[in-house]
């Protein structure tokens, strides 16, 4: 259990200090994070067509309020968070990428959910975006986290007892 | 049938609303000993950086040691001060007690040190936001003419700049998650069978 938590602190680190490199954020964050802005413009434009991406930003063109996605916002933390997780826990490699393939997916799900639903809650009042924003769904990201982690070790197969030597009679 | 796992998260959705509402509602009880925390953390470890750290509702207000601008002041003299909301930090409180609320239902809630425990931590991890927040704004938001006398080296710049995204950015979303794991390990191993694996 220790050896556990101590190599995901050490990974969950190590990956964060990793992200916040330049070199990292020009080539993988911010065009990461701009794909998660045409996206979530992609999606919303399904039902609502006056709606504009601008790098990070979503802007809507009638009121022309727009929400700008920044670091915390794009998933990437909470990904690092369950990757560390992954890495750290015990099981097999093909386990371990399928985890965090649909991991990956399941954190950027929520977090489009996410994003969307600030998009038109900063539209209707201003305070409740704010306290989603700040409070609430950090900790329905974190909690979409846990739920995955969980399921994954769930699905993970029985962990195989070392070989017995044949008795002897 | 819902699997164990999905009734102990429904569970949580359920208490979750309920736990924000209360967090929220006694915000400025919640904000106290982070104001205390970082009252003695930031005049104590940068005496010649902040001379207090003042209450305004659950918000704080960090006061400085630099001089206000004159045009701010009208030509008297002040001090620079600025506002933090520790509340951002400290978001990991109510669902931390979501999940222990949540796993007592079916535990029982015999196991209160951990929930007493895991708020003592979780407010460290607010006292940590609010104390890196207030050198991130002498370092990087106050300009140059501050960030200069602050005296800080490049790296520990870059080491406050470090903090600074851990603390917000890390800390008060992981700390909560990571508490319950250990601190309920019998139980996610109910949950996730497989969890056991990683030993007592």
């Amino acid at each position: 259990m220790i050896r556990f938590f101590l190599l995901f602190l050490v990974l969950q680190v190590s990956l964060f200090t990793l992200e916040l490199l330049r070199p990292v954020q020009q080539a993988v964050v911010i065009p990461f994070t701009e794909g998660v802005a045409a996206v979530s413009v992609w999606l919303v434009k399904l039902f609502d067509a006056g709606v504009l991406a601008q790098g990070n930003v979503i802007r809507d063109l009638e009121s022309g309020f727009a929400v700008a996605i920044e670091a915390g916002c794009n998933g990437v933390e909470a990904t690092i968070v369950l990757l560390a997780a992954m890495l750290a826990f015990p099981a097999p490699w093909h386990h371990r990428l399928l985890g965090i393939l649909a991991g990956f997916l399941a954190v950027q799900g929520i977090n489009l959910v996410r994003i969307i639903s600030l998009f038109y809650l900063g539209q209707w009042d201003k305070d409740w975006f704010e306290w989603a924003h700040l409070y609430l769904w950090q900790a329905l990201i974190m909690l979409d986290v846990l739920v995955v982690f969980l399921i994954w070790i769930r699905l993970l197969p029985p962990a195989q007892s070392p070989i017995q030597a044949p008795a002897h009679a | 049938m819902r699997s164990p796992l999905s009734r102990f998260f429904l569970r949580v959705l359920l208490w979750l609303p309920l736990c924000f509402g209360g967090w929220f509602l006694f915000a400025i009880l919640m904000s106290t000993p982070v104001a205390w925390l970082s009252g003695l953390a930031l005049p104590g470890l940068f005496p010649e950086l902040f001379s207090a750290v003042a209450r305004d509702g659950y918000l704080l207000d960090i006061i400085t040691r630099f001089d206000a601008p004159a045009a701010l002041t009208q030509g008297r003299a002040g001090e620079l001060a600025f506002g933090v909301n520790p509340m951002i930090y400290g978001y990991g409180i109510p669902l931390f007690t979501a999940l222990v609320l949540a796993t007592a239902e079916e535990e029982g809630f015999h196991h209160g040190w951990i929930w007493t425990g895991g708020m003592l931590l979780l407010v460290l991890v607010q006292g940590f936001g609010v104390t890196l927040e207030a050198l991130k704004v002498v370092l990087f938001g106050l300009g140059p003419e501050v960030a200069a006398r602050a005296g800080f080296s490049p790296l520990q710049r870059e080491l406050v700049a470090l903090g600074y995204q851990l603390g917000t950015l890390v800390l008060p979303a992981m700390t909560p998650v990571v508490l319950w794991l250990g601190g309920y390990r019998r139980f996610v191993a109910r949950l996730a069978p497989s969890f056991e694996r990683t030993g007592p």
